[in-house]
């Protein structure tokens, strides 16, 4: 099997692996209800980054507005 | 990864539980429980002074409800291989089950398809436009920014398409990535999967075989590769998209199908 990328992008951009150093840290989380992207602060604290809902009224939650800091 | 796909246990929740509209496709318990409950409680109590605190702001009650779901793909449409971090991606794996949860939520009437990508994994993206043109209910796409290579069959999955009058959509050929072994049947397998994408689109759009073939292997048009681009109504023009429109005009059109189907009986 092999993937077949698409894009308008060049490619080596695509793939280009970045230092460890500038890597995000990016995790995914369901919280309540809803699946989104975080970026873990320290215990128990993460940072919105984006959600992944389909429903609009979850991005005029302002405590998830992206930038928020949440705790589970 | 802490997502999962839990989509058949949160359908039933979605149907059981009317009062409270939950968002599709997770309705789960937050998987990182925190070991302490004292301290958790100190945390939830210092919540909304962190709010005001961090960003300034106070929470405000959200009295917003909506019969029309929004899905959005951006950056690049992300397939079997996790790209690395640097990539805006749209996952497969969070889109298709809540397009399933779409079709199964009886509260969601309507779904509309917002794209600015720039491509991606031709097979994910594939699945992403079946899904979408499987769907009962009524879908209009609105290209905005951009959607090229294989935002273009997902563009056109949907039953009505718009594009942002600023908006673009290249079209060129699948080529070979360098990932691949170049063996005889490479050549093969490529021209394969490029006719399955316009197979695709000539199915779901006005476009005619002979001219997505022509646009994409066009020469001069692009400064190191073949293909065309397509700018708003030029788009529109060759019956790739049907119409050239606002956010605004994409919603009333999608109202007015949902009104339609139901004018037909078909919606629940």
């Amino acid at each position: 099997m092999m993937d077949i990328i698409y894009t308008t992008y060049p490619l080596d951009m695509v793939l280009e692996e970045k230092d460890k150093k500038e890597q995000f840290n990016f995790k995914n989380i369901n919280y309540q209800g809803i699946d989104m992207q975080v970026e873990p602060l320290g215990w128990n604290k993460f940072r919105v980054i984006r959600l992944y809902s389909t429903d609009p009224k979850d991005y005029l939650n302002n405590d998830l507005q992206p930038g928020s800091i949440i705790s589970l | 990864m802490y997502y999962k796909s839990d989509s058949f246990k949160s359908k039933n929740h979605l149907i059981q539980k009317d009062d409270t509209p939950l968002s599709p496709p997770g309705t789960k318990e937050p998987e990182l429980q925190p070991q302490n409950p004292v301290r958790r409680k100190a945390k939830a109590n210092s919540k909304k002074i962190e709010t005001i605190k961090e960003l300034g702001e106070t929470a405000l009650p959200v009295n917003f409800q909506s019969n029309i779901h929004c899905l959005t793909i951006v950056g690049q449409v992300e397939g079997h291989m996790i790209l690395p971090p640097q990539n805006k991606t749209t996952k497969y794996e969070h889109i298709i089950p809540q397009i399933v949860a779409v079709e199964q939520n009886p509260e969601i009437e309507g779904m509309l398809v917002v794209l600015n990508t720039v491509g991606g994994d031709v097979e994910a993206g594939l699945a992403i436009a079946e899904t979408i043109r499987g769907l009962s209910k009524p879908t209009v796409s609105i290209v905005m920014g951009g959607g090229h290579s294989i935002g273009t069959p997902i563009a056109v999955a949907a039953n009505y398409s718009f594009i942002a009058p600023t908006a673009t959509m290249t079209i060129h050929p699948i080529r070979l990535t360098g990932l691949v072994i170049g063996v005889p049947a490479t050549m093969d397998y490529l021209e394969r999967m490029q006719d399955r994408v316009i197979q695709f689109v000539t199915e779901n759009s006005n476009i005619s075989e002979h001219d997505f073939r022509s646009l994409m292997f066009k020469v001069g048009e692009l400064s190191q590769d073949i293909g065309t681009v397509l700018v708003g109504k030029d788009a529109v023009k060759y019956g790739l998209i049907d119409q050239v429109g606002t956010i605004s005009q994409a919603i009333a059109k999608l109202k007015a199908l949902i009104d339609e189907k139901k004018g037909q009986g078909g919606l629940h």
